[in-house]
């Protein structure tokens, strides 16, 4: 009596789709690098296969798929260059990857899926670290445990079927497998050296350029500029009130009509600075970003990085372009002021030639409404902030002229607008200022104390010298609110802030780990070893007995062993290259064979007469005692060739 | 010194004219001579051993004696005898067959000891001495003995101690079918032999055979080899007593002569080698149990344990 038990599951079906899901996993790790076409393409294939694997109707000739599976490769293969490895490579595979799904699985094509699935994860290893790597590898490794497990059972017998209980128990001792390999795994993860830069990204250059922090601030050339939502560092420390949020990068104090940038000369030589208030200590994560100013919450009084050069306007910058991610610790003061004693006022006061007078009348106009001298900045401040004036990303005053177009026509722009028209009106009104450029605001993470800065955060303000020193003010009139809270307080972007929770703990805990630490253990592991050989160090004729006498007679063993051994000499070394040569060609000389009667047991008549050739100048000297020149060698040598 | 290998294949090849079948044999031979030893032929009668000692006198423009052996040869029948002579009223020496260039004794091995004692030392000494009077034998002087080695009633087999004094000890063989066949044809040549031009004269066999000892350069690599044929025939379980040092010396001068006739100057393994299945076997004396195998053989498989210089 044959009776179908109902809760049978044929192992295929498990198979398949196992094998669906790890292909997706492939997918998902490298969705967010790729161009959209190529995942739209991939899932509508996907979608198709997985229709005619359900329908179990029809099969792509595997001729067809073969086809184009090879023309995608070549398509691939083109779109390579050494700017952009990856994406063009992960791209190719994600197409095969659709492509082997559509055929008709064999057991080769499953081992296959498997294969460009964890060559998909690789890639998403190169192109980000993150930990949601982690994750994706975790659940791949199980998955593909399993799915060979089940595979060779389908491999054996494809119409096997299992109770599910017998499945599940496969499935459950198929887990050990990666779970047993886990502390050996840990050793690895402990001993090998990490990285706290992607690996082969340099493959990967071409990336495009994070919009955000420039060391020069160029006004109208662009017309939009991308919010990027990226972080650019991380900050721990305690929560501050928001207002005192500004990021100090970089100082800028030259002005040329359009872009401002840094002097070349040493801003201030011998800098009496003097700042007091409460200090705040950070803990700064720092993404690579390409260039070489460190970031520190103003006013930064010292940062503890190595090779860092202190400049005399507070900022700090480190002689190699930051290419990888770092950490420093940074204790600022939150000051009103920076007090200098001396300036070079020429420097602060500089303005362009050509500037226009409008310009000029207008600070001047502006300062004149001011009560007394001190309040001219906060008039101009207020000018800017409180006017007319509105903020914008969008249609930026394209032109030669920029800040003109600013002041009396547009009346909208960016901060760098607001910034370069203060400065300028300051500098205008016979008030040394400058440019400082750096973030401003960030997202405070309760959960990891941190505050999180994206690149979108940009910012620029000015920096007024007066009687008290140097003073922040910001003129640009952007609320606040957008510079410390996301835009969108939904459930998406909780779930990103607790997912960036975790890769900050990950950086921090697991990436950062740093190289010291694992110098100063090897140092500790060495020191261990070390111990022994300082005792024989202080006892010589100990050290002699068991050290040098030993190492001495080894020696000279070993030089008699070379002597008596016999180097080959210069014949010897000849007629081995003859009789290898000779092997190579399939004939091999006997112990008590002679050249000439070996010579002669060769049947190709080519090969014979050359090697007799040479066997005949050979012998000429060698049976006549007679030392071989350098010519001779030589000719014996190219008639080998 | 200028080597006459082509003259000697000349040699060879217009002899085999006449010889049909036993160009290894003639060649042979003709190492035997020039290493200035002397050949010993083991082999059946009427397989051509006269034509070939007759063919190598010819050719070499050399006088040519015979001696056949019996039980009551004597001494005096080979070295020759004073005579008294009626005209003069004393003895006159009267020069026997060994007073020739070139000498076939046939079937030494039925000489009596005394008469074969005799004739080895005229071949060692290459002078003879009767009547308390000293001859010098001719130059170049080269003995080809036969032996039969079917026959054994009434011979007296040479013993091993003689045989060393042949430097090689070879046997013609039966020819090919298709030698045979012209030898039926043509019937024997042995006529025309005698009628042959000399190629050589005796003074260039003279300088030939002293360029061969004097002028022919052996290796101290090839010495090396040819002592550890030496050591290796000592220390064979084959063997009861290995290779004297006359032997050995038998072995560097064919080896020289052998090389001469490859156009060579100098001495290769291969020349030791190719000669030593009939320079060694006769020399070297077998363990009992060993007596009835090929012996060249063994010989040979000796050789082939031994390691060549390159």
């Amino acid at each position: 009596m044959v009776l179908k038990i109902s809760p049978n599951i044929k192992i295929e079906y498990s198979v398949k789709i196992i094998t669906y899901i790890i292909g997706l996993i492939g997918f998902l790790s490298v969705f967010k690098h790729i161009s959209f076409i190529y995942s739209s393409i991939f899932v509508a294939l996907s979608f198709l296969a997985i229709c005619f694997d359900y329908k179990k109707s029809f099969h792509m000739p595997r001729w067809f798929l073969n086809l184009t599976a090879l023309s995608v490769i070549l398509l691939s293969l083109f779109r390579l260059n050494l700017d952009n490895l990856i994406v063009p490579a992960v791209e190719g595979l994600l197409i095969l990857l659709s492509i082997k799904f559509l055929e008709e699985k064999r057991f080769r094509d499953y081992m296959q899926v498997y294969l460009i699935s964890l060559f998909l994860l690789s890639g998403s290893a190169l192109l980000t670290i993150d930990i949601k790597f982690s994750i994706y590898f975790l659940i791949m490794i199980f998955l593909l445990t399993v799915s060979i497990v089940l595979l060779t059972y389908y491999s054996q017998e494809p119409d096997l079927e299992l109770p599910k209980d017998t499945i599940l128990k496969i499935v459950l001792k198929s887990l050990l497998i990666p779970l047993i390999s886990m502390p050996m795994t840990l050793f690895l993860f402990v001993t090998l050296p990490r990285t706290s830069y992607p690996f082969l990204n340099f493959l990967n250059r071409a990336e495009k350029a994070k919009t955000g922090f420039t060391d020069n601030v160029r006004l109208g050339s662009v017309s939009d500029i991308q919010e990027d939502s990226t972080a650019i560092f991380r900050a721990h420390m305690e929560k501050i009130d928001e207002r005192y949020l500004y990021w100090r990068g970089i100082v800028l104090d030259y002005f040329d009509g359009t872009s401002w940038r840094r002097s070349e000369e040493e801003i201030s030589g011998e800098y009496q600075l003097n700042i007091t208030g409460r200090k705040i200590t950070q803990t700064v994560y720092l993404e690579p970003y390409e260039n070489i100013y460190i970031f520190a919450l103003d006013k930064p009084y010292s940062i503890a990085l190595k090779n860092l050069k202190k400049h005399g306007d507070l900022t700090f910058t480190t002689a190699k372009t930051i290419d990888r991610r770092i950490r420093y610790e940074a204790v600022s003061v939150m000051s009103y002021a920076i007090t200098e004693e001396s300036i070079n006022r020429d420097n602060y006061l500089q303005l362009p030639e050509d500037i226009s007078p409008e310009i000029v009348k207008l600070s001047k106009e502006t300062a004149s409404k001011a009560e007394s001298d001190d309040q001219i900045p906060i008039a101009i401040l207020n000018f800017l902030s409180r006017g007319n004036y509105k903020y914008s990303l969008q249609n930026l005053p394209v032109s030669k002229t920029p800040l003109e177009d600013f002041l009396f026509k547009y009346k909208y722009g960016n901060c760098e607008y607001f910034a370069s028209a203060m400065a300028v009106m300051l500098r205008a009104a016979g008030i040394p200022a400058r440019l400082v450029g750096g973030y401003r605001g960030g997202y405070y993470n309760d959960m990891g104390k941190y505050y999180l800065v994206p690149q979108k955060n940009a910012h620029v303000w000015v920096e007024a010298y007066t009687d008290k020193g140097w003073i922040r003010l910001d003129p640009t009139p952007a609320s606040i609110e957008g510079f410390v809270s996301p835009h969108k307080r939904d459930l998406l972007f909780k779930i990103r802030l607790v997912l960036d929770t975790i890769n900050y703990y990950w950086n921090a805990f697991v990436i950062s780990y740093d190289f010291e630490k694992q110098l100063s253990l090897f140092h500790k592991i060495q020191s261990g070893i070390r111990k022994p050989e300082i005792k024989l160090f202080i006892n010589k004729e100990k050290l002699i007995k068991y050290l040098v006498i030993p190492a001495v007679l080894s020696l000279s063993v070993f030089m008699l062993y070379v002597l008596i051994s016999g180097r080959k000499t210069e014949e010897e070394r000849l007629i081995a290259l003859f009789l290898k040569k000779m092997e190579r060609h399939g004939y091999k000389k006997g112990k008590s064979e002679g050249l000439e009667e070996f010579v002669a047991g060769m049947r190709e008549e080519d090969l014979k007469q050359s090697a007799h050739r040479f066997v005949e100048e050979f012998e000429r000297h060698y049976y006549k005692d007679r030392k071989f020149t350098k010519e001779e060698i030589k000719r014996l040598k190219s008639m080998l060739k | 010194m200028e080597i006459r290998s082509s003259r000697i294949d000349y040699i060879i090849k217009s002899l085999s004219k006449y010889l049909q079948g036993k160009t290894r044999a003639l060649k042979l031979s003709l190492i035997a001579f020039f290493s200035k030893g002397h050949l010993l032929i083991e082999d059946l009668p009427g397989l051509g051993k006269t034509t070939l000692a007759i063919g190598i006198a010819k050719a070499l423009g050399l006088s040519f004696g015979r001696i056949q052996c019996t039980n009551d040869l004597l001494p005096t029948d080979i070295t020759g005898l004073s005579i008294y002579s009626k005209t003069t009223g004393e003895f006159e020496f009267h020069p026997g067959p060994i007073f020739n260039n070139i000498v076939l004794v046939d079937e030494i091995n039925r000489a009596t000891p005394k008469t074969q004692s005799a004739l080895l030392e005229a071949m060692g000494e290459e002078q003879v001495t009767i009547e308390g009077r000293t001859y010098k034998l001719p130059k170049p002087f080269f003995v080809i003995a036969t032996q039969n080695p079917v026959e054994h009633f009434g011979t007296f087999p040479l013993p091993e101690s003689q045989l060393d004094r042949f430097i090689m000890k070879i046997s013609i063989g039966y020819p090919s079918s298709d030698s045979e066949r012209e030898i039926l044809r043509g019937g024997s040549k042995r006529e025309e032999l005698y009628s042959i031009e000399p190629i050589m004269n005796k003074d260039e066999v003279l300088q030939i055979q002293g360029d061969i000892r004097g002028n022919t350069y052996i290796s101290d690599r090839i010495l090396d080899y040819a002592l550890k044929i030496i050591e290796a025939t000592r220390s064979s379980k084959y063997l009861n007593a290995g290779l004297s040092t006359r032997g050995a010396l038998a072995l560097t001068y064919t080896a020289k002569t052998n090389a001469y006739f490859h156009g060579r100057d100098f001495v290769i393994p291969e020349d030791i080698k190719e000669l030593a299945e009939y320079t060694i076997p006769h020399r070297v004396m077998f363990k009992e149990e060993y007596e009835n195998l090929n012996k060249k053989e063994i010989i040979k498989s000796l050789i082939e344990e031994i390691e060549v210089p390159a």
